[in-house]
């Protein structure tokens, strides 16, 4: 359904769609079951999963290879199913099944949970910086005040049976239950179902589409994992950012609306500093005044769908980002910044605080 | 020895080997010798009040009886 409705919105035909990408993660499906499913005869295939930012990853990819001349039209896909099929992602813990590898058999004796992980990259970041609870808070709720003005996410978190659908305070985040100290419930993104489709074409093809076409400017990826000495706080967005950011020729403080990934109110944290919207260490005071939100002069905007935290998040919710900075910049958001001229898509995949993968897609508008 | 470089505390598990635990202290531990390590911190009481960044931890082996590894965990020194 989401791949129908990104070529109806783009105003193409099926049979134009020349290049596939899918990571094959949640639905086992990937570049060659999706090529079957929709019967595609593709001249580029590709399957790259790094977590949830693999979209960030596939639509930098999938531009290197227009730009090359391999494909004209490629296809990103996502589905999952994670809500309904009762997955415990975050605390789960090991799965204990499949052969000891260098990871497993290092880490899963002690019970470290998905959450956990995040956790104590939230703990070294306030120990470090001294950032406080209150600011991390700020995250949660300025995401949860574009979510109410989103139908979609009011509609998801209803089906989810959310605890007050209805904005929240700092106050609701500090008191809602601990998961992982330090980080709380509302500080946690949901585990929902979700789909999504996006269209990366050629100049010439989207100059001709139906909608108004934007454009990928500037791309970085780069991975990070536990070094002895390393510095936890620092995500891959530090070594990912400059590549985008050199390529755009734009800085962040240029950017209208940044789609940073939400899989807990830390990963934004990490993320906002990396990417140089401000210092490292300083992100607590950059959040905790307040200056998020859509209709705040000051840019950039988060998250304004209503991110991971209060719209939707089936495991790997990179593809949403490459959305809704979209409709950002076509002026469709239900929270639009006005006269949004630059987004930032920065996917964060894996796992914050052992192993991770960062992408960074600059957009801008025609 | 070691000192603790960030931690956190386990609150809900689901895997069964640490479901019925209560809440207990997962760490990165920096051992003097240079190795960061992931690792329990045991021997306290509340790990929420009693853990911090920078703490200084010692060896502990976690026995796990007849025929199984013994595990390396870290209590305060």
């Amino acid at each position: 359904v989401s791949a129908a409705k990104a070529l109806e919105d783009a105003g193409l035909k099926w049979s134009e769609v020349d290049a596939v990408y899918d990571t094959g993660g949640d639905q086992n499906i990937g570049g060659l079951g999706i090529s079957e499913y929709f019967g595609f005869k593709p001249r580029v295939i590709d399957t790259t999963y790094v977590g949830g930012s693999s979209f960030e990853f596939q639509a930098n990819h999938a531009l290197a290879m227009i730009t090359a001349g391999k494909c004209n039209v490629a296809l990103i896909t996502y589905g999952s199913t994670a809500h309904s099929d009762r997955r415990a992602i975050g605390t789960a813990g090991a799965t204990g099944v499949g052969p000891a590898t260098f990871i497993n058999n290092m880490e899963d004796p002690w019970g470290l949970t998905l959450i956990g992980n995040y956790a104590m990259v939230k703990s070294r970041h306030m120990f470090q910086y001294g950032t406080t609870n209150e600011q991390f808070a700020h995250i949660s709720v300025a995401t949860r005040r574009h979510a109410m003005r989103n139908p979609e996410a009011v509609r998801a978190m209803t089906d989810l049976e959310f605890v007050g659908v209805r904005d929240i305070a700092v106050s609701d985040v500090l008191e809602s239950r601990l998961i992982a100290y330090p980080l709380r419930l509302l500080e946690c993104c949901m585990v929902s179902d979700g789909g999504g489709a996006v269209v990366i074409a050629s100049a010439a093809v989207a100059r001709n589409c139906r909608k108004r076409p934007v454009w990928i400017i500037g791309s970085g990826e780069a991975t990070k994992y536990r070094e002895n000495g390393g510095d936890i706080t620092v995500s891959a967005g530090a070594q990912a950012a400059p590549l985008a950011f050199g390529e755009a020729g734009v800085t962040p403080a240029e950017i209208d609306v940044l789609m940073a990934y939400d899989s807990f109110s830390i990963t934004v944290m990490c993320l906002i500093e990396d990417l140089g919207f401000c210092k490292k260490g300083e992100g607590g005071a950059f959040v905790g005044d307040g200056h998020l939100v859509f209709d705040d002069p000051r840019k950039p905007a988060i998250n304004t769908d209503g991110g991971g935290l209060s719209s939707n998040h089936p495991g790997q919710r990179g593809i949403f980002l490459l959305l809704e900075a979209t409709r950002q910049l076509r002026g469709e958001s239900t929270s639009q910044v006005a006269n949004a001229k630059l987004a930032v898509a920065v996917g964060n995949g894996g796992q914050l605080g052992s192993r991770h993968a960062t992408a960074v897609t600059i957009l801008a508008v025609d | 020895m070691g000192t603790v470089y960030t931690f956190t505390v386990i609150m809900q598990s689901r895997h069964p080997a640490f479901a019925e635990l209560g809440p207990y202290a997962v760490a990165y531990v920096d051992l003097d010798e240079g190795f960061r390590v992931m690792t329990n911190i045991v021997g306290v009481q509340d790990p929420i009040q009693d853990v911090q960044c920078g703490l200084r931890v010692k060896l502990h082996w976690h026995d796990q009886g007849e025929g199984q590894l013994a595990l390396p965990m870290f209590a305060p020194a």
